[in-house]
């Protein structure tokens, strides 16, 4: 069956008690589906209305911003709107799409729901509004519908939602659905608290963890510490003597090439509750005996050497212009090569990975926080092989995902200790598994040979990256180079690979805006202005030429942007004013998010200045302003949160020591040696938003690229000290 | 194994557990009380930071066996309403994000706003600095101190 608009939404009634609006986020793009619907609006008698959402609640407020998007043209009070998470099994009717928009991460969520939560919603208004029209005898015109009633425009006559939900049920979709211009929203632009955060207030919003499942044992986990480490022997006796302990269970590795989803190998202590379980992993991780195969001579040293080893040796090319080499012999006259490293970096998320399984009699039921429920579904139904239709994924509210829960090692290891013990499990990882086997941001180098020409153009540029990991292997060079070669290696990783909030960007912005500050330096011009100018001759360029390639045309709509961004932000911090000694301002710029045909390959711009003060070998943020174009701000209170956050997210690798290895092992194992921001380093923030109404594109990531380089670049004009590899170790960071 | 007893939030119970059991497990897996919650297990994230009679503690290094006949309240307890002008407060400013550290964060701020009712940035700074937030909630935590400072003081 084709769908046509008409098919949009599916109305069914909830047998007296209400009535229930199915819609389908493929509508626009896809067709062939049986169509059932994937999200849903329940309207009930008393009024309350439902939300049934496919995105993952992991602190970016998402339950919130979908509500106002529904609630906007539907017309309803946001107070009375309750979301619910649908559990991942055969009823949604994609399920057998394992890239499914189940899926989130890449700041996409508004992205994707944007046009369909506002239709669906536009649509159940219209059939309310046809609902109550039928039931006065008037003309749909007659009415109007506000705070989820719809009100007659003749009489005082009104009747709830609730009360119309029945009338609603046997109506038919409309055909055309008209949506609001911005000028009419009522939500939408306006702060709103977070719906969740009336539970979070008194402890009682469920996350994962806290789920109880009456049948359920207990189990914590000791993974194999090296990526080809094997087991000597083990003396499982101590454990055992726990009381509490049943068992130890051992569970293979199931990463291969699938990282993504696989788990490393490992023993499991099954126990009747949690603290039993972690006292026994603790006695069985001191009687193992590992070999820890060829992996085990590997350290942050031998990785460094290996890096040198890379940049002698043949890249792969990503992008070439013009002939670099005759360029920088013939009219580069001053030049400098310079190079830029970030360590691995954990997540340190703060509800500790955990997932419940029941695998049983041909069945998989799973409870867990992640990111990703589509796909670990489709995957655990090849490793345990059964039939996808026997899985039922319930989905929590999660403690930070900031990437990480787009791994579900966790998950896997649940599904494979239930399966063999035959019982429901809950796998609770301890904070030191956390540190320890996490998906790491890769290990990375960005150098760079830049050169100018008599008149100081920056004419030639050779960007080579080293990193531990392919994706977002690279730079995205906006700035107008006419002869510049980019080139990636990609060496080796000790460790298993991860997202970290913003992916490559973060590594990538890092050292293009360094370097186009050290540039500018180099060439004795502002660096605001030295990059508006890169950007506007980059845009004539493309201009000129006409012809747009998807890179370029993206391109062509993100300078602007780039460009007003700027403007804006020199203006809020007084970019030319003044300041006292041992001050100075750094400014950076990027953009993040992944382009959709939907937004015009968009994404989300943010510039950020960095005022830094530098004394006695101290460094100090004094503020950090950050202006953003994200189109349309759904929710500010949301998007400045995650702006807030996205920043002290990147500062912490700026002031304290990443990931390092020894002997194929992370060193670090918990807070107190893995040490993250706390509220005596956060510094103040001032974020301002751009005017827009374009179509709204990410804000869980896109604030924390510029960070790094504005903070850097900062310390550099307080005090002449460049600082190219994080931490900051030139200087000491000061608390308030 | 051995018995011990307890009360949380006015409440008194008996359980059989370890005797190193930290009070944090007890709360969660025998009472199934799940405000408080697990970060780090070694008293750096204050994640289980509960009322010990009236300080702030962190629930995952309190063995029960070195806590009995003490009194013990959770951010369950705390008020019944959640009405508490911390937690009042904390809705206003829209403090939490994935919400997963403020049980700990809203238990350590009632505790400085009983010690100290007008406390000051540094103030905060130093009760406050014991609870991680990798969300990165601060300024709104300090927003809303300040704001339930008010809340008590009027
Ligand atoms: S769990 Fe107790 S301080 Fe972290
Ligand atoms: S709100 Fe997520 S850790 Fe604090």
């Amino acid at each position: 069956m084709s769908l046509s608009r008409r098919n949009f939404i599916k109305i069914s009634s909830l047998a007296g008690s209400g009535v229930l609006f199915g819609f389908h986020p493929y509508i626009e793009n896809n067709t062939g589906f049986t169509f059932e619907p994937n999200l849903y609006i329940k309207i009930a008698s008393d009024n309350t209305i439902t939300l049934g959402i496919i995105k993952q609640e992991l602190g970016q407020g998402i339950k919130t911003s979908l509500a106002m998007l529904m609630a906007e043209e539907l017309e309803a009070n946001l107070e009375t709107i309750k979301t619910e998470f649908i559990p991942y099994n055969k009823e949604v009717p994609d399920y057998q799409n394992e890239w499914n928009l189940f899926a989130t991460g890449g700041s996409g969520s508004i992205v994707e729901m944007w046009e369909v939560l506002r239709k669906a919603g536009a649509a159940v208004r219209d059939v309310l509004l046809e609902a109550a029209s039928q039931t006065w005898s008037v003309s749909k015109e007659d009415c109007y519908a506000q705070e989820s009633f719809v009100f007659s425009k003749r009489d005082s006559r009104s009747l709830s939602y609730g009360q119309l939900a029945e009338k609603a049920s046997e109506l038919t979709p409309p055909e055309a659905i008209q949506l609001k211009s911005p000028e009419d929203y009522k939500l939408i632009g306006k702060p709103v608290i977070d719906l969740k955060n009336k539970f979070v207030k008194k402890g009682a919003y469920p996350y994962g963890i806290d789920v109880n499942l009456p049948d359920m044992v207990y189990a914590s986990i000791v993974l194999y510490p090296t990526k080809d480490a094997k087991i000597v022997q083990y003396d499982a006796s101590k454990v055992l003597a726990i009381k509490g302990v049943s068992q130890i269970v051992e569970f293979p590795s199931t990463t291969g090439n699938i990282v993504f989803k696989g788990s490393e190998a490992g023993l499991a202590v099954i126990a009747d509750s949690t603290w039993t379980a972690i006292k026994g992993k603790k006695i069985l991780e001191d009687n193992i005996q590992w070999d820890l195969g060829s992996y085990g001579t590997k350290d942050t040293m031998s990785l460094k050497a290996d890096f040198k080893i890379a940049l002698r040796e043949d890249f792969n090319q990503r992008g070439s212009r013009e002939n670099i080499d005759t360029a920088f012999d013939q009219e580069v006259v001053k030049e400098i090569t310079v190079s830029y490293e970030n360590p691995y970096l954990a997540h340190g998320l703060m509800e500790p990975l955990n997932a419940i399984a029941r695998v049983k009699d041909g069945k998989c039921e799973i409870w867990a926080g992640t990111q990703s429920p589509q796909f670990t579904s489709h995957y655990l139904s090849r490793i345990l092989d059964l039939e996808l239709e026997n899985f039922v994924f319930h989905t929590y509210p999660s403690g930070g995902g900031f990437g990480r829960r787009f791994f579900v090692d966790y998950v896997t290891q649940a599904a494979l200790i239930s399966k063999k013990i035959g019982r429901t499990v809950k796998v609770t990882w301890t904070r030191e598994d956390e540190i320890q086997h996490g998906r790491y941001h890769p290990f990375r180098q960005e150098h760079y040979r830049g050169g100018l020409d008599k008149d100081n153009n920056l004419i030639a540029a050779h960007y080579k990256g080293i990193t531990t990991h392919a994706w977002g292997a690279g730079v995205n060079m906006i700035y107008n180079i006419p002869n510049y070669k980019s080139e990636y290696s990609i060496r080796g990783s000790v460790l298993h690979f991860g997202s970290w909030r913003s992916v490559g960007a973060h590594n990538s912005i890092f050292g293009r805006e360094c370097f186009i500050d050290e540039m500018a330096h180099l060439a004795k011009k502002d660096p605001v202005a030295f990059r508006k100018e890169l950007l506007q001759k980059e845009l004539s360029e493309i201009e000129e030429s006409g012809e747009y390639s998807r890179g370029t045309k993206a391109r062509k709509t993100q300078i602007p942007r780039y460009l007003n961004v700027l403007d804006i932000l020199s203006e809020k911090v007084n970019w030319h004013s003044p300041l006292p000694e041992n001050e100075g301002l750094g400014v950076a710029i990027s953009d993040y998010g992944y382009g959709r045909e939907l937004t015009e390959w968009r994404s989300s711009v943010c510039g950020q200045v960095a005022h830094i003060a530098v004394k006695d070998g101290i460094w100090e943020i004094k503020k950090i302003t950050a202006v953003v174009d994200c189109g349309t701000v759904v929710n500010p209170n949301g998007a400045k949160a995650q702006v807030e956050g996205s920043i002290y997210w990147a500062l912490t690798p700026l002031i304290y020591e990443g990931i390092t290895v020894k002997n194929g092992q992370v060193v670090q194992s918990n807070f107190h040696d893995y040490k993250v921001l706390r509220i005596d380093g956060a510094p103040e923030i001032a974020i301002h938003f751009m005017e827009s109404d374009a179509v709204p594109t990410g804000m869980g990531e896109t604030a924390v690229p510029p960070l790094t380089p504005a903070v850097l670049n900062g310390i550099y004009a307080a005090s002449g000290i460049r600082v190219r590899t994080i931490p900051v170790k030139e200087l000491s960071y000061r608390y308030a | 194994m051995a018995q011990y007893s307890l009360t949380v939030n006015q409440k008194r119970y008996t359980f059989d557990v370890a005797p190193d059991t930290p009070l944090l497990w007890v709360l969660r897996d025998t009472l199934k009380l799940y405000g408080t919650k697990y970060g780090c297990g070694i008293g750096q994230c204050g994640a289980c930071t509960i009322h010990m009679d009236g300080l702030p503690m962190r629930s995952c290094c309190l063995p029960i066996e070195s806590i009995q006949d003490k009194q013990i309240i959770t951010i369950e307890g705390l008020t019944e309403n959640a009405d508490h002008p911390v937690q009042k407060a904390w809705e206003e400013e829209d403090v939490p994000q994935c919400g997963y550290c403020h049980s700990g964060q809203i238990m350590s701020a009632v505790a400085l706003l009983d010690r100290i009712p007008d406390p000051t940035d540094e103030d905060i700074n130093r009760a406050m600095k014991g609870n991680i937030c990798r969300c990165g909630t601060y300024p709104r935590i300090r927003k809303a101190i300040k704001l339930a400072a008010k809340d008590i003081s009027s």
